[in-house]
């Protein structure tokens, strides 16, 4: 008896496996997605070096802004926020990053190319942002040959 | 007798009927011009210029008096309380509360919010949302009008569809101006006959008898003469376009068109206009007790507007609110607490054009993309980069500076206008290249030339931090240049420059070279550095000037644009990438569609390293050089900048940035007469006048020292590496990698002792 429950168990399992949905395979993330990191969040200003600090989180918004137009293939709302955010600081390494991100877009590869040096300049301290830039330089010089 | 009346009735019915098919057929004809009329665009509606918009953030330098005068310009009502409704504000303790106007831009679709700005030192601390108590890292203010483009008639206008206006406010209009408007034909028989009878009652022209619809007829097909033919007319086009079109479509048109007073020079039509002018709202937005008011303007509105008689307006309201109540389209009730209500106007400033040498450019450009009659009729939107806190400033500081030279040099002031002493003004924002402000003269109505952009003067000193650029390669910071009289010769002549004030030094470094302004050593490096070599940089700024080969170069020799000068200095300020100047944004139809766009459109003239180079050694001209006066005048932030004063004192600038502005100042003569003063005595007062009035761009912000760049301690004398504990004077410089000094100095550096060991065993067989 206990034999047949357990037999009986294993050809339901069997059948019921068949009738399981695919289970979503994720898709192969595109360069493109690679190119786009999240912009980070930057840590509420602490009091000392608070005007500096500020100007950043002020800017860091317009860039978080840019980059959602950015991920909606808005290029020129995109563009617009984004210069705004380089206007109020001026080392906005990411804002840089996003503007040539969105000259691609734009198929305008010799600003684009601007852009990444400045992205290049200003993200220099940090590693993974420094390996991104880099990869959109590749695909800046890419477009720049027609590849 | 009897066939003579029949005659007579036939006569009688063919004039009739002959009236008739006249009638019919004048009207049929009417119609098409009419239908024609009205399918095309119905008005002309001016197009708008506005400025940039302002960001607010914790950590911005700001004026609070500042704060209230934009609020008030961008019409927001101060209030003792705290703000209840969008467009209002109040001062508080901490700082001000601000309940923000809905935004609707290209780039920002923004509810309106309540919040407080928190402001200790003239710098916001916090923008704490009121409701939530949370916090914002920024706040964005809408832009100021701050011009439009008109035709002749000088109309403003905000076309409102049917719609959006609110029943109460048709109802008041109609109950105003007339009461039969939804069952007569056009023309009001019962009307005329009472307009009649109480004018004979009268004496005079106390009613009118026109109808909505004849007024509308006048206002779009005829002239204001008062004959028979022409109130023919009127009344033949009134029924015609009762025919053609429904109830709703004419007084829809007639809300749009009809005359509501002046703002200044500028005519203010349409109730879409009205509500914003006298209520500073939204037509949707109107109470009742505001509809009369607007309803009750229409019938002169010189006389019952709120701005010249508050109490014949306020009678006025409450007649119209008895009309409307009378013919049962509010109740007792509404009426008596709209009775009660008072009439609070918004307040405006008149229509004065503001920024005109920036509008001028501006337009010039647009001009280039729309004939001038599509920007007086289309209804465009033209948003542009001006900040009017800095134009204000500008203005201000030229202004200024400009009485207190002549004031303190007798020799400068003319009596003729036209001759006065000049100066201008330009602001960039270095990283975009937006133009912040721009100042092209001293006094627009006297003279439109814009000596920002349609001027060329020769440069002076300012170009030397240009020369300086193209030689990094060459020449180190530390190099020593020759400062004595030499004589070079120039197309067959004898040429020798001269220092403007006394340098004793036999040489001087390149840096020395840029904060004394030493002419001699700027020839020196060009002559040593190789003038082809200047010639071709020089051409990587965009200068539209054809530069020669000549040492003259050195010194500013060759006439150039003031505002390509702020731009070549751009490249400075932005880690060597120049910014094309930009004023115009965005330009959006009346439809809200993007007609044109520009962006930020930078390229790299020099290295980000050469750049800070420069930079460095302009900070020197500012902490210790021709421009220390700066310090003195209140300047106590990181700046660079370069004074110029060319030949014979005909021109005196100033140039200064930082990563966050770039402020270029001319003063001078159009023909060339002396200021009689230098870069440092004419315009450097006004720089500083100038950037101490324009606090939100004034940050802690230095030049970031990018890679690529070294620093060395030099020695003094030599320029060269010091060597500890023996070069009496050193200082620590700034390289390129690639062009550091590599040698120790010559002069203070003693042989080594085991050289100096070898070099006494060599003597021993010598």
């Amino acid at each position: 008896m206990g034999f047949d429950r357990f037999f009986f168990s294993i050809i339901l399992i069997f059948f019921l496996a068949a009738c399981a949905g695919i289970h979503p395979v994720p898709e192969k993330e595109t360069e493109k997605d690679l190119g786009l990191p999240t912009p980070e969040i930057i840590e509420k200003p602490n009091s000392e070096g608070q005007a500096f600090d500020s100007r950043m989180m002020a800017s860091h918004n317009l860039t978080q802004k840019g980059y959602l137009l950015l991920k909606q293939n808005d290029f020129d709302g995109a563009i617009r926020l984004l210069e705004r955010a380089v206007g109020i600081n001026p080392s906005d390494g990411p804002g840089y990053f996003y503007l040539s991100e969105a000259w691609l877009g734009k198929k305008n590869f010799n600003l684009a190319k601007q852009f990444n040096g400045l992205a290049l300049l200003y993200l220099r301290s940090n590693l993974s942002w420094t390996d991104r830039a880099h990869l959109q330089k590749k695909r800046i010089e890419r477009g720049l040959n027609g590849l | 007798m009897f066939s003579q009346i029949k005659k007579w009735i036939f006569g009688i019915g063919l004039a009739l009927v002959l009236f008739l098919l006249f009638s019919l057929t004048y009207c049929w004809y009417l119609s098409g011009n009419i239908e024609k009329r009205f399918s095309g665009r119905k008005w002309k509606i001016p197009s708008t210029v506005y400025s940039d918009t302002t960001l607010l953030f914790p950590g911005k330098h700001v004026d609070l008096t500042f704060i209230e005068e934009k609020l008030k310009k961008l019409g927001y009502r101060k209030k003792m309380a705290q703000p209840e409704k969008k467009g209002e504000y109040q001062l508080i303790d901490t700082g001000i509360e601000i309940y923000f106007k809905d935004l609707n831009l290209p780039d920002n679709i923004r509810e309106g919010f309540l919040a407080a700005l928190d402001i200790d030192h003239d710098q916001i601390n916090n923008i704490r949302l009121i409701d939530t108590d949370g916090s914002l890292s920024l706040a964005e203010l809408g832009p100021e009008i701050i011009m439009q483009f008109f035709g002749k008639e000088r109309e403003l206008r905000r076309v409102v569809s049917i719609n959006n206006i609110p029943k109460h406010l048709s109802d008041a209009v109609t109950s105003a101006e007339d009461s039969r408007f939804y069952t007569h034909f056009g023309v009001d028989p019962i009307g005329i006959i009472r307009a009649l009878f109480t004018n004979i009652r009268y004496g005079y022209i106390r009613q009118g008898g026109s109808t909505l619809t004849q007024q509308l007829s006048k206002n779009y097909f005829l002239t204001s003469e008062r004959t028979l033919r022409r109130k023919l007319n009127e009344l033949f086009i009134s029924v015609a376009i009762e025919l053609k079109y429904s109830k709703d479509e004419i007084i829809e048109i007639y809300l749009n068109e009809i005359y509501f007073g002046q703002k200044g020079s500028v005519s203010i039509n349409g109730v879409g206009e009205a509500a914003d002018f006298y209520f500073g709202k939204k037509v949707e937005n109107l109470t009742l007790s505001e509809s009369a008011v607007i309803a009750g303007i229409i019938k002169g509105p010189n006389i019952f507007s709120p701005y010249s008689n508050l109490k014949k307006c306020t009678d006025r309201r409450n007649q119209v609110l008895h009309a409307m109540k009378n013919k049962q389209l509010i109740s007792d009730q509404e009426m008596e607490m709209a009775i009660t209500e008072p009439i609070k106007t918004v307040g405006f400033e008149k229509y004065n054009r503001q920024a005109p040498f920036f509008l001028d450019y501006v337009s010039q450009q647009l001009n280039e993309l729309y004939p001038e009659t599509s920007l007086s009729s289309l209804g465009f939107s033209i948003f542009t980069s001006l900040d009017t806190e800095v134009q204000n400033a500008a203005e201000k500081a030229l202004e200024n500076g400009l009485n207190r030279l002549e004031q303190a040099i007798p020799a400068i002031k003319r009596e003729e206008p036209i001759q006065r002493l000049q100066g201008a003004v330009v602001v960039l924002q270095p990283r975009t290249g937006n133009i912040l402000a721009m100042v092209g003269g001293r006094d627009y109505n006297l003279s439109q030339f814009n000596r920002i952009t349609q001027s060329r003067r020769q440069p002076g000193s300012c170009i030397k931090p240009i020369i300086v650029a193209s030689f990094l390669d060459v020449f180190k910071p530390s190099d020593l240049l020759n400062n004595e009289e030499i004589s070079y010769l120039v197309n067959d002549k004898l040429w020798a420059p001269k220092n403007f004030g006394d340098i004793p030094e036999k040489q001087i470094s390149v840096r020395d070279m840029l904060r004394l302004s030493c002419n001699r050593a700027a020839v020196d490096m060009v002559v040593r550095g190789g003038l082809g070599t200047v010639i071709d940089q020089i051409n990587t700024y965009n200068f539209s000037t054809q530069f020669l080969p000549y040492p003259s170069i050195a010194l500013g020799a060759f006439e150039v644009s003031p505002l390509e000068l702020a731009r070549a200095y751009c490249a400075f300020a932005a880690d060597g990438i120049q910014p094309f100047p930009l004023s115009v944004k965005d330009v959006i139809d009346e439809n809200g569609n993007s007609l044109v766009r520009r962006h930020m459109d930078i390229h790299e003239v020099i290295s980000p390293a050469k750049a800070f180079l420069i930079s460095s050694m302009l900070e020197s001209v500012v902490t210790d050089g021709t421009a220390k006066s700066l310090v003195k005048l209140g300047i106590d932030f990181p700046l660079a900048g370069k004074t110029g004063t060319t030949n014979e004192y005909k021109d005196a600038w100033f140039i200064g940035y930082t990563p966050d502005f770039l402020a270029l100042v001319w003063v001078g003569f159009d023909n060339g007469d002396p200021v009689y003063s230098t870069g440092s005595g004419a315009a450097i007062p006004i720089f500083a006048e100038l950037v101490k009035s324009m606090p939100g761009y004034i940050s802690q912000n230095t030049f970031t020292r990018p890679p690529g760049v070294v620093q060395r301690k030099v020695c003094k004398q030599s320029g060269e590496l010091a060597v500890f504990l023996k070069c009496p004077e050193t200082y620590d410089e700034y390289f390129l990698e690639e062009n550091k000094p590599e040698i120790k100095c010559h002069i203070h550096a003693s042989p080594s002792s085991i050289k100096r060991f070898f070099n006494g065993f060599k003597n021993l067989f010598k």
